[in-house]
């Protein structure tokens, strides 16, 4: 423990050496600040609210285990994200929920042509939708993807994760990687146009 | 359109492609429209996402029950085994302090009255007769000597079971 119990005012980079010295009230002042951004990514993988609980618990268990491979060449946001992300990860992954074409190839014979499933967005299908009433919209359409699509679009999209970075959490090739991406993006925007069109007045 | 078009188009949007295919994949966009139309919807929803970002959820559950859970986890708690030794420890020390107090006001007033006693007996061996010397006197037994030089001489008589301590005054 500290001598010093208090690391609300101290800087971020303070506040992890101490945590990664075992000092507890540091490492709850790193759950204080970065709690609600963790619950919201294991949320947006998960899309069940206990299941997200669980899963962010889980995921500072695990960096508490693992802050001495933390050698600050991220923000500890980004670095706990990705524990995070691995954690929900290797959840769906024991689940074996992954449910998804694997090539552009099995898409189209799944669903009979890329183009004829996934129609073509308009430039902007949104418009005149407040910004709120937007996030609300896309939110409730990424609930409806399949959490390995949920999880490749919320990697790259949200997460601005590269490629590689995406295939070793996923365990999977790059190539893998772009048409799980791909296909996940082409449902999103087909459940989004779906949703857009239910909600207009007509 | 083949997956390799397709697949060039988002590696490109997402700034993924090397610098010849990107060249490659351009003048490709400048021939072909169905490549181009594919290119712009993927360019407005990948805008459209990362514009509007993502609904804000916040913990369900207050800061110290989210913390207690993971605390339970990280820090070192007592083992069980530790545990019943801790409660049988303090159990005897309780049963041992039950004792403590009273037996503690037992031992003072015996001090307080032995220490008057011997206060009396010491006040009336220096106001003593001679005859009352006397009658101790045999009795007597020095059991001190000591101080013999600093003015004090004691005595004990175990059959009348008193002590005396004298204190003389040259």
């Amino acid at each position: 423990m500290s001598a010093d119990f208090s690391f609300e005012d101290r800087e971020e980079t303070e506040v992890v050496s101490a945590a990664k010295t075992g000092d507890a009230v540091a490492f709850e002042e790193l759950v204080r600040r970065h709690g609600d951004k963790i619950f919201r990514r294991a949320l947006s993988m998960m899309r069940d609210e206990n299941t997200a609980l669980d899963m962010a618990q889980l995921a500072w268990i695990k960096a508490w285990n693992r802050l001495s491979q933390f050698h600050g060449d991220s923000s500890f946001a980004t670095w706990m994200t990705r524990v995070t992300i691995n954690v929900c990860l290797d959840h769906i992954r024991k689940a074996k929920r992954w449910k998804f074409a694997e090539s552009i190839e099995e898409m189209d014979e799944n669903l009979g042509g890329v183009e004829r499933k996934l129609p073509i967005v308009e430039t902007n299908p949104t418009e005149g939708l407040e910004r709120e009433e937007l996030k609300k919209t896309i939110d409730r359409a990424l609930a409806q993807l399949s959490e390995g699509h949920r999880a490749v679009i919320v990697m790259h999209t949200f997460e601005e994760m590269a490629y590689k970075e995406i295939a070793e959490s996923m365990d999977c090739s790059i190539g893998t990687v772009m048409s799980r991406l791909f296909y996940a993006r082409r449902n999103l925007a087909s459940v989004l146009k779906r949703m857009l069109e239910e909600d207009s007045p007509s | 359109m083949n997956e390799k078009l397709v697949i060039q188009i988002q590696a490109y949007l997402d700034g993924e492609l090397s610098a010849e295919a990107r060249l490659q994949l351009l003048a490709r966009l400048e021939k072909d429209s169905e490549a181009r139309e594919l290119c712009d919807s993927l360019k407005a929803e990948q805008s459209l996402l990362k514009d509007v970002g993502e609904k804000d959820h916040e913990l369900p559950v207050a800061h110290s029950y989210f913390w207690k859970a993971i605390s339970d986890e990280i820090l070192p708690h007592p083992s069980p085994r530790n545990q019943t030794r801790h409660k049988q420890t303090a159990g005897a020390f309780q049963r041992w302090s039950a004792w403590l107090v009273p037996g503690g006001v037992i031992a003072c007033i015996a001090l307080v009255v032995f220490q008057k006693g011997l206060l009396d007996d010491v006040l009336d061996g220096i106001k003593s007769t001679g005859k009352k010397a006397a009658r101790r006197a045999p009795s007597f037994h020095e059991i001190d000597s000591q101080q013999q030089n600093a003015g004090f001489i004691s005595f004990r008589s175990e059959s009348e079971g008193v002590s005396v301590v004298w204190i003389s005054n040259y």
